[in-house]
């Protein structure tokens, strides 16, 4: 080995390296005066060498496969901990897996524990404090979080595989929790440096313009709240919580009339928008869950995107471990339904059943599969009057019923069933379509259009109820009842509000019936663009049937609103 | 939203919801002031003294400073003869109504001058149990009325005693009941009930002679049977009768139950996503006791939600009563009475549908008061554990911005599933105070571990508001009744004893009902009023008056007279203004219903006046 050589460059790499030590220390100390938490905070806690024991979960009557999922992960640190040639990074990321397991399933505790640990044994790595951080957050314990967020920051500024995503989030928890907290001070400090790492976060704008509007500088709120509507309408949503902080503050002002711009506006935007940020953290942590009721929603935005094969695999991997999931066997149903894969539908139905022999899940599914198909159309109208008897007083029984009677034509005690039904649930709008939809089934479109008249009034809001009087207006046998300016504007209000696929269709309907064939049948291609190969069949063959028919030149006729292909008694004779 | 040809009744969106557990590991001991609880399986617990069950570390943050003084309420129910546990009807199930009741009222049913209560009971929700009951139901499975028989000992001080006179009053119904709302729909002088339940609600007219008739049918208040919950008595016309408006929650019934996981997988409540909204209802009181349903007409059940609060106030200050209504995981409705017997839902552009991040919350308790002095109504709204409770203040003709964390409220009730609250000065300083009774809605796997029957139990907050001219709030803490856990519910607010200051009645699901007597408000000055309209002989409660105590250099203090708000509850319409250290009690201005404006001067403190509409100095609108 070469001698000590303070002239070397090996050496001076040494000395820089301890330099930064020293700095680091010192940044340390800085760090925890400037969050002025308590002495006993857990941010200066984390200097012990022990090992944190994981504390004992209790899991209630029913959690298998979270427990399950647990158990395993557990047993691969347990597995590890015996090997004592494993490096203490290793035993760091399986305690930090477990910890992660934990905190997927909202078990803080759990998770609190093995972070800790992780952080012992890897204290270098800002992953074991941020995630930490999350756990309390999770438990409710918004001190904590911050001081653990505090230390992930620290660490995350010597950490070079962080990128400035991760600044800014920590940042953005930061100011928020001490906003949470009542620490102005600390939540403006996180705030300030959040919008110098990224000038156009939208949340740090936002909840700045908040502490501002708090200390009375509407001034500068307005500027910070302008900043954030602008980041934001960037992307082309109109934030409403933004529009109104805004509207808040020029009503401070007396600016009356910016306030009332800034309320008019919020209400053309998304009522579901929230001011957030990225985790980018979490993502990846909310993908480990395996409980059904996490695979349930994810497989529900599955199926809201059309992926249907997606959405089976994580029902199928749920009810692995909840087999008993009535939600998870209904969500499939739908799916095989959707898909037209009846048979399979019914069999998973017939699984429902057994499940809840004395409730109601599945009956009008099973009633409607039984339906579709003329042999057993007369198991559906069984099971459907048997459930009507055993719930004389229910809607839903009533409803099934009645689209059974459609199905098999038998308009009159359709008609005669939902007459009924509407009169005793005169708020409910279900049966008051479904009565117009028999009305013009029994080819009385005169009257039908008379109740949708009567309909329009009472339920002002109803989308669905508009777009089947425009449906019909534009697509009903009789001429004399067709009125497509009437159609085009009704559509046109729907569109803006929800510019859906059922939406379109009908646009491009009424568009033929007043004569503007080419827009119509530009419109399909649109659409048809915008189908995925797994969507639904019977969407593709509508839009099939609907060029064959525009094609011609001819507008599309139903006896009712999307009768479709599956009624299309004028429209096959074309 | 699209049309389809399929008028087949889909199940409901399954949606459990995604609550975190908070582990809370409870080991207490019991209050003080309980000596004999009615419960064996309600233990009160002191959880304060406990080091190894701190609820949550939020609830000791440095920054909400918490005070640590003499606690101002101590808990009187079994002392004081109140003896009443709450029936959820749970059976294995665990639907979700079993989670959600039940509520009270505190009015005077017999004209004595003090308040009484009316405590709502649930059934068993076992189908075998439900029909060997429904004929002749065993008092303890009945709504019950207990009789303030309020003396005073040698010293002077009151003594609340009570007398449980359900069946002296003809009160034997078994409902599975969730609310009550307090109101005089006749205008005779005498309060009358009307009690919302999952099935049918019932309208019990007060006949004057301490009983009660039920005329539900006869005044056109049969329905479809729902799942009601709060209701409001608002005279939303200003004819001089007051409407009703009543909460629809969810369309849920044990045909349509379907399980839910928890948020672990295991079998837990369903959350209201799994269900459809209902639509709430308004009846127009027509006149010689009669109602009629306006929910269509009016534009209110154009609009579902899963409503579980409301209240009747003039919010954005025309002077016509608006109709606040807090929905659960969903926007809240704020109905701008638009003078003609209609309502415009304007919650969202007015800042109080969601809160001020945009997020639909899990709305239930309001509180509807000013906190600013401002004569303006801020409103509180009590949410689920994770949220927090949101405080939106009022800034002018009813538009609101969310102001939760400024007055430090946001860390402090995100521990908790809040419900029932009231806005009292507890310590009648002349500034408003907030009491939150909470429970859960997920089951803690740690309190169904030890065996208790409902693990939902969670302590009550109490905020002490010491700002001067605006808010700020300091949690009290180590009071052993506001700490011990049980899964509160509905909470109302009263002068109990009649000394002056706010009492509370706490009721608990499947627990026993907590009266919590006030201790401190009548070591300070007040001023108490009760705004009376009508003739001699049938003069009753002006709901809808506000009055307001306008003294020098003081800031002034704006009251309504009201029953509703809070959550399934009903409270004392009788108005207190805490006067501190000072005697003086200025002028109080009072704007009636129909707009006339009237003020009295040199009233004495430390009493009750009677402000009877025409007898004051009429002022100019």
């Amino acid at each position: 080995m070469a001698p000590f050589n303070l002239g070397s460059t090996r050496r001076r790499l040494i000395f820089a390296t301890l330099f930064a030590i020293a700095v680091g220390a010192a940044l340390v100390s800085t760090w925890n005066f400037e969050t002025g938490l308590p002495p006993d905070s857990p941010a200066r806690n984390e200097s012990q060498t022990e090992e944190i024991p994981i504390p004992e979960t209790p899991w209630g009557r029913n959690a298998p496969e979270v427990q399950r999922h647990v158990e395993e992960s557990r047993k691969s640190l347990e597995e590890i901990k015996t090997r004592h040639d494993a490096p203490p990074i290793a035993l760091a990321n399986a305690y930090g897996q477990l910890g992660e397991i934990y905190l997927t399933y909202d078990l803080p505790p759990g998770a609190i524990a093995c972070f800790r640990n992780a952080s012992r044994l890897d204290p270098g790595n800002f992953r074991w404090p941020w995630l930490r951080a999350m756990a309390h957050y999770t438990a409710v314990e918004t001190a904590d979080a911050y001081a653990a967020m505090t230390e992930a920051l620290h660490q995350l500024e010597q950490d070079y595989s962080a990128g400035p995503e991760h600044h800014l989030a920590a940042r953005c928890f930061l100011g928020d929790a001490a906003l949470r907290l009542n620490m102005m001070d600390e939540a403006r400090r996180h705030f300030d440096e959040a919008i110098r790492l990224n000038p156009n976060s939208g949340f740090a704008h936002f909840r700045r313009g908040q502490l501002e509007s708090r200390a009375g500088q509407s001034e500068l709120s307005i500027q910070d709240f302008q900043d954030a509507m602008t980041q934001y309408s960037a992307s082309g949503v109109v934030p409403g919580p933004v529009c109104l902080a805004l509207a808040g503050e020029y009503q401070k002002l007396g600016r009356d009339a910016d306030a009332a711009k800034y309320r008019r506006l919020a209400e053309t935007g998304p009522a579901d928008f929230v001011v957030s940020y990225v985790n980018p953290l979490m993502t990846r942590i909310r993908l480990l869950n395996q409980s059904s009721s996490y695979l349930r929603q994810a497989a529900e935005l599955d199926v809201s995107r059309g992926n249907y094969p997606e959405a089976l695999k994580k029902i199928a991997t749920g009810l692995r471990g909840s087999p008993d999931s009535l939600k998870l066997r209904m969500l499939r149903v739908d799916i095989l339904m959707r898909l037209g894969r009846t048979d399979e539908a019914l069999a998973e139905l017939g699984e429902v059943r057994r499940l809840d022999v004395h409730g109601s899940t599945g009956r009008a599914q099973l009633c409607e599969l039984y339906s579709r198909n003329p042999a057993t159309r007369s198991e559906a109208l069984a099971e459907a009057l048997r459930w009507q008897s055993e719930q004389p007083n229910s809607l839903r029984p009533r409803l099934t019923l009645a689209a059974i009677y459609f199905q098999m034509e038998q308009y009159q005690q359709a008609r005669d069933i939902l007459t009924t039904s509407a009169r005793e649930y005169p708020q409910e709008l279900s049966p008051q379509i479904g009565l117009a939809t028999a009305i013009c089934a029994m080819g009385d479109y005169a009257a039908a259009v008379a109740v949708y008249d009567e309909l329009l009034p009472k339920f002002p809001e109803n989308a669905e109820l508009r777009h089947n009087l425009a449906r019909f207006l534009v697509t009903c046998p009789t001429e004399t009842l067709r009125d497509p300016a009437r159609a085009l504007k009704i559509l046109a209000e729907l569109i803006a509000e929800d510019n859906s696929f059922d939406l379109q269709e009908t646009m491009a309907c009424a568009l033929a019936d007043a004569g503007r064939i080419p827009e119509a049948l530009a419109l399909l291609q649109d659409l048809k663009s915008q189908l995925g190969a797994s969507e639904q069949f019977f969407k593709h063959h509508r839009l099939a049937d609907l060029e064959k028919s525009f094609e011609s030149g001819l507008p599309w006729r139903e006896d009712w609103p999307f009768a479709g292909a599956e009624h299309s008694r004028f429209n096959q004779t074309r | 939203m699209h049309a389809d040809p399929n008028i087949f009744a889909q199940e409901p969106p399954g949606n459990a919801v995604g609550l975190a557990v908070l582990i809370v590991l409870l080991i207490g001991t019991g209050c003080q002031q309980n000596s004999s609880n009615p419960s064996t399986d309600v233990p009160m617990k002191d959880v304060s003294t406990d080091a190894e069950s701190q609820p949550a570390k939020d609830a000791a943050l440095p920054t909400t400073n918490p005070e640590r003084q003499p606690c101002p309420f101590h808990e009187a129910s079994a002392a004081t003869g109140l003896v009443f546990q709450h029936e959820n009807g749970m059976f294995g199930e665990r639907y979700i109504l079993e989670i959600m009741g039940p509520g009270s009222a505190l009015f005077d049913y017999d004209g004595d001058g003090d308040l009484d209560i009316f405590l709502v009971q649930g059934k068993s929700l076992d189908p075998t149990v439900t029909a060997s009951n429904t004929a002749s139901p065993e008092l303890s499975m009945c709504h019950r009325l207990f009789q303030n028989d309020l003396t005073t000992d040698a010293a002077g001080n009151p003594v609340v005693a009570w007398t449980d006179v359900t069946v002296a009053a003809g009160l034997i119904f078994s409902d599975y009941g969730m609310g009550v709302i307090a109101g005089d729909y006749n205008n005779d002088g005498h309060t009358d009930l009307y009690v919302t339940c999952y099935g049918q609600d019932r309208l019990l007219k007060n006949t004057g002679n301490k009983t009660f008739e039920d005329i539900t049918e006869q005044a056109g208040l049969l329905a479809e049977p729902a799942w009601s919950t709060s209701a409001s008595w608002v005279d939303f016309d200003r004819d001089g009768l007051l409407d009703l408006f009543v909460c629809q929650y969810l369309e849920w019934s044990p045909a349509i139950h379907v399980p839910c996981e928890s948020p672990w997988g295991g079998l837990g409540y369903c959350g209201p996503k799994s269900f459809s909204p209902s639509r709430s209802r308004l009846y127009r009181n027509a006149g010689g006791g009669k109602f009629t349903d306006v929910s269509q007409t009016s534009q209110i059940a154009g609009k579902p939600g899963a409503a579980l609060g409301v209240v009747g106030a003039d919010i954005n200050g025309d002077g016509w009563p608006d109709l606040f209504v807090a929905n659960d995981a969903m926007p809240n409705h704020l109905w701008i009475n638009q003078h003609d017997g209609t309502f415009r839902d304007e919650a969202m552009i007015r800042g109080c549908a969601v809160n001020g991040e945009g997020s639909a919350e899990g709305n239930m308790g309001i509180i509807a008061a000013d906190f600013f002095h401002h004569g303006q109504i801020d409103l509180f709204i009590t949410h689920l554990k994770s949220e927090h409770a949101t405080f939106y203040q009022n800034l002018g003709e009813g538009h609101f911005v969310d102001i939760t964390a400024n007055l430090g409220l946001d860390a402090t009730t995100r521990p908790y599933t809040g419900f029932g609250t009231g806005a009292i000065d507890f310590d009648n300083d002349g500034a408003s105070d907030i009491f939150i009774t909470n429970g859960g809605v997920q089951i803690d796997p740690s309190q169904e571990r030890e065996g208790i029957a409902v693990p939902l139990r969670q302590r009550s907050l109490l905020f002490h508001n010491v700002g001067e001219n605006q808010p700020e709030f300091n949690l009290i803490q180590g009071c052993a009744c506001l700490d011990y856990e049980e899964t509160g519910r509905g909470a109302a607010f009263g002068d109990l004893d009649n000394d002056g200051d706010a009492d509370i009645l706490v009721s608990n699901n499947h627990g026993p009902a907590r009266l919590l007597l006030n201790d401190a408000g009548q070591l300070r000055h007040w001023l108490g009023v009760r705004l009376i309209d009508g003739a001699d002989g049938s003069e009753y409660n002006a709901y809808g008056a506000v009055a307001e105590l306008i003294r020098p250099d003081q800031p002034s203090l704006t009251r309504r007279c009201a029953t509703d708000g809070s959550y399934l509850s009903s409270s004392d319409p009788r108005i207190i203004f805490g006067l501190g250290d000072s005697r003086e009690t200025g002028v109080v201005r009072v704007r009636w219903p129909d707009a006339v404006v009237e003020e009295w001067d040199r009233l004495t403190c430390d009493e009750y006046h009677d402000l009877r509409k025409g007898t004051g100095t009429r002022r100019n609108n």
